[in-house]
């Protein structure tokens, strides 16, 4: 395999995982939104901390209204995030990399990346929204149906789950960094705060896996553990990382990637949300992102540079 | 919507499908009754969903306009074009007698230049082009053949007669867009195909591996093989993914190629570096290596040559192929054919003027505006003048073009190129068109089943260049019952 097309490989994942993890992120919000008491809306700031954007956010609007927070997730293409941005990002990633993937992958892509273009800018009302998003997501979920069924697992299909378990394990830790920022803020009541928990299970689709694993009652602690810890649920950090490690393990030059591997992984073994206050997990969370990070340069190092 | 087929006519002109009285010919008859049954917006209908799938396929090609890429859908045209098994049981063993014809020629100006020697083709026309690689000299490709892959650009005349316009030898471009034409008529029409057995086109990219494995270096069950690319801004970059893909192949760029200390060719992969077998170049000579040819290539891979010329990496089409692809060369392939294969030539070629000689150039400047003035070595229809539909202006500006660089100039006359039905403008309406074969070359020799037809959109219009506004057809060659 071509260290220049594994290089593809795994932002073409990567890019998907983000297309997918912000259309779940604003489905998930809008909502969340919709179930929430008149006034005590916590308002749509929150979707960007999530994705980082303030910069880019506050260059174009100057209001964290509904509309320009969605737009800006959507359909911006100067935000590195949006869906639109991400979207054609991957596509050009598959374009380069069609020799390797299935036919139908490239088509679908191709046929997700028009439908995005079109309709990106359209979204405005609650109920378009929601079909758009509605519509990415059942694209995204056909295109790794036909990635997992009919690419051999091989090192091709190991540097794209590479790819989407690390953009994913990085989403999940900033959805549940939101969760505890707004939990920390206060102005909600109490009845609202509980709210928060579940619809961070809804954003990562963990609602029933947490209800099969923990049980119906949505608790803060359990459900920050469960979201970091569970072995079993693919969303999970520990699940992502688990499987980011044996990918890794499959390949020649792991070697630098194995010891940040097995100690973030002792370390997320040993995680307990009930004896952390909010602050310290919020500290956590800052120092996890920052291993992603230095993971990623790691897979550089190894596979992609010439 | 009957009216359509039935005022349809081509007066003068040899037409693919329907006859000077207006019928359909005989092999087409099922055809052309079938879109009889369409009515207007059925047709549309059809149009449509063959650009949809053309658009959801990403079957497209890159030009360039004011500076910038842009990503073009490939321009196609419902209606195919048919030729009878018979028919072209012909043409193809006049492809391959021509290529084989090619190739002698190709080896023998590298090595000993008897044809040169023997006085059939004028020495300084081979060795003074700018195609006749000086690094090349002296060296042997396996089974002597250097152009592997080569597309040749065929038309019909009035009577139907095929003829072979130009040869493309050096980085021929085309065929995935042959088969792509297919899958969509098999898209869109499917019950066109219920009357008729076609031969079908997609066994290309096989044919293709064999044909490069063939040429290996080194005795292996599966030799790796890379299909070279300029890269995603490249025009054709679309077919090299597609033919990379085909044949299980890498598609690399010059950076992910470098030679190292062995005079091996080497690709870089996740697990260290791996020895490349065959590189099917889809880049021009003159950036493959930029120790032997342009310095300035970023497109190239150093020391390329030097390891193709020690035996430890073979080059399709090998550098310095193009010498052949001139189009003053083009002139004397019919001798050729005598002098290395000791055989009649089985297809034409157009009546060719060269400009070079003095009474061919008299000829040409006394009638230009009768004549289609090429460059000797100019590809996909740039810097060429069509006489009969060029202006005064244009004839005098190619005259004292020609005649400050006679050498770089041929003329031919205007054929009455073939046409046939195609959906414009929400009717049917003749259209000229061209087929373009690949003929493949290593230890044997194949042709594919018909090719890639290309159309003038334009009405009375002779460029078929895509790059110029052309569009294509699907090509079928069809079986006879018995």
């Amino acid at each position: 395999m071509l260290s220049s097309v594994a290089e593809r490989l795994y932002w073409m994942a990567r890019y998907l995982e983000r297309v997918e993890d912000t259309a779940r992120l604003t489905y998930a919000y809008t909502q969340f939104i919709l179930d929430t008491p008149r006034g005590s809306e916590p308002g749509w700031r929150s979707l960007i901390d999530i994705i980082d954007g303030h910069e880019s956010f506050d260059r174009r609007y100057k209001n964290y209204n509904e509309r320009n927070v969605c737009k800006f997730l959507i359909a911006d293409l100067d935000n590195m995030s949006s869906i639109r941005h991400s979207m054609r990002a991957a596509r050009e990633n598959v374009r380069t990399t069609r020799d390797v993937l299935p036919e139908q992958c490239w088509e679908l892509v191709n046929e997700l990346y028009i439908y995005v273009n079109s309709n990106a800018e359209k979204v405005k009302a609650r109920q378009s929204r929601l079909d758009f998003l509605d519509h990415v997501l059942a694209m995204s979920a056909q295109i790794y149906g036909v990635i997992s069924s009919s690419l051999s697992h091989d090192h091709a299909y190991r540097f794209m789950r590479m790819g989407r378990n690390l953009e994913r394990a990085d989403m999940t830790s900033r959805v549940v960094d939101v969760a505890v920022m707004t939990a920390m803020d206060g102005n909600l009541g109490d009845e609202a705060s509980t709210w928060i928990w579940g619809h961070l299970l809804k954003s990562l689709s963990a609602v029933t896996a947490y209800r099969r694993e923990v049980g119906p009652l949505v608790d803060a602690n359990d459900v920050v553990n469960f979201v970091f810890g569970d072995q079993n649920f693919p969303r999970s950090i520990s699940y992502c990382l688990a499987v980011f490690r044996r990918d890794s393990r499959a390949l020649r030059n792991h070697a630098q990637l194995d010891k940040p591997l097995i100690s973030m992984g002792r370390k997320l073994s040993r995680f307990d949300a009930s004896k952390m206050s909010l602050e310290k997990l919020h500290q956590y969370i800052d120092v996890f992102q920052e291993q992603l990070i230095k993971l990623n340069l790691l897979v550089y190092q190894s596979w992609f540079s010439k | 919507m009957k009216s359509f087929w039935e005022n349809y006519r081509s007066p003068g002109f040899f037409d693919e499908l329907i006859t000077e009285k207006g019928t359909a010919r005989p092999a087409a008859r099922k055809l052309v009754n079938h879109f009889c049954r369409l009515d207007p917006g059925e047709m549309v209908a059809r149009g449509n969903a063959a650009e949809l799938a053309i658009k959801e396929m990403g079957i497209s090609f890159t030009i360039y306009s004011e500076g910038q890429n842009i990503d073009r859908s490939w321009p196609f045209d419902i209606i195919p074009r048919l030729i009878k098994a018979s028919d072209w049981a012909m043409v193809r063993q006049g492809l391959t007698q021509r290529s084989r014809a090619l190739n002698a020629f190709i080896n023998d100006v590298y090595n000993e230049q008897k044809i040169l020697a023997d006085g059939l083709i004028p020495a300084e026309v081979v060795l003074e082009s700018k195609d006749y690689k000086k690094p090349c000299i002296g060296f042997r490709p396996k089974y002597g053949v250097w152009a592997h892959v080569c597309g040749s650009d065929l038309v019909r005349d009035g009577g139907g007669t095929f003829y072979v316009l130009e040869d493309n030898l050096r980085v021929p471009s085309g065929v995935s867009y042959m088969i792509e034409n297919r899958e969509v008529t098999k898209r869109v029409l499917p019950d066109l195909f219920k009357n008729y057995s076609v031969r079908p086109v997609n066994d290309y990219p096989s044919r293709l591996y064999s044909t490069l494995a063939s040429l290996s270096p080194r005795e292996r069950k599966r030799p790796c093989v890379v299909v070279l690319t300029p890269g995603i801004y490249n025009s054709a970059y679309f077919e090299h993914a597609f033919l990379a893909q085909g044949m299980g192949a890498e598609l690399v760029e010059g950076s992910d190629l470098f030679v190292g200390k062995d005079d091996c060719v080497y690709m870089r992969t996740v697990d260290g570096p791996q020895r490349v077998d065959v590189v099917y170049r889809r880049i021009d000579d003159e950036f493959i290596d930029p120790e032997v040819f342009r310095e300035d290539s970023a497109l190239g891979v150093p020391g390329i040559i030097r390891s193709w010329r020690k035996g430890n990496v073979a080059i399709a089409n090998a550098p310095g192929s193009g010498v052949a692809d001139d189009k003053v060369v083009y002139a004397f392939v019919p001798e050729m054919i005598r002098y290395y294969l000791k055989e009649k030539p089985l297809i034409d070629s157009v009546k060719t003027y060269l400009c070079m000689l003095q009474e061919d150039l008299d000829y040409v400047l006394e009638n230009i505006e009768n004549l289609v003035v090429k460059p000797a070595n100019e590809s996909g229809g740039y810097g060429m003048m069509v006489g009969p539909h060029a202006s005064k202006a244009d004839h005098r500006k190619f005259r004292d073009l020609i005649q400050k660089n006679p050498r770089n100039y041929i003329a031919q006359p205007t054929l009455c190129l073939s046409t046939a039905p195609t959906f414009v403008d929400g009717g049917i309406a003749p259209r000229h068109l061209d087929l373009r074969p690949f003929i493949l070359q290593g230890k044997n020799t194949w042709v594919s089943q018909g090719g890639l037809t290309r159309v003038a959109m334009r009405e009375g219009s002779l460029v078929v260049n895509s790059s110029q506004g052309g569009g294509s057809k699907d090509t079928w060659i069809i079986e006879q019952r018995k």
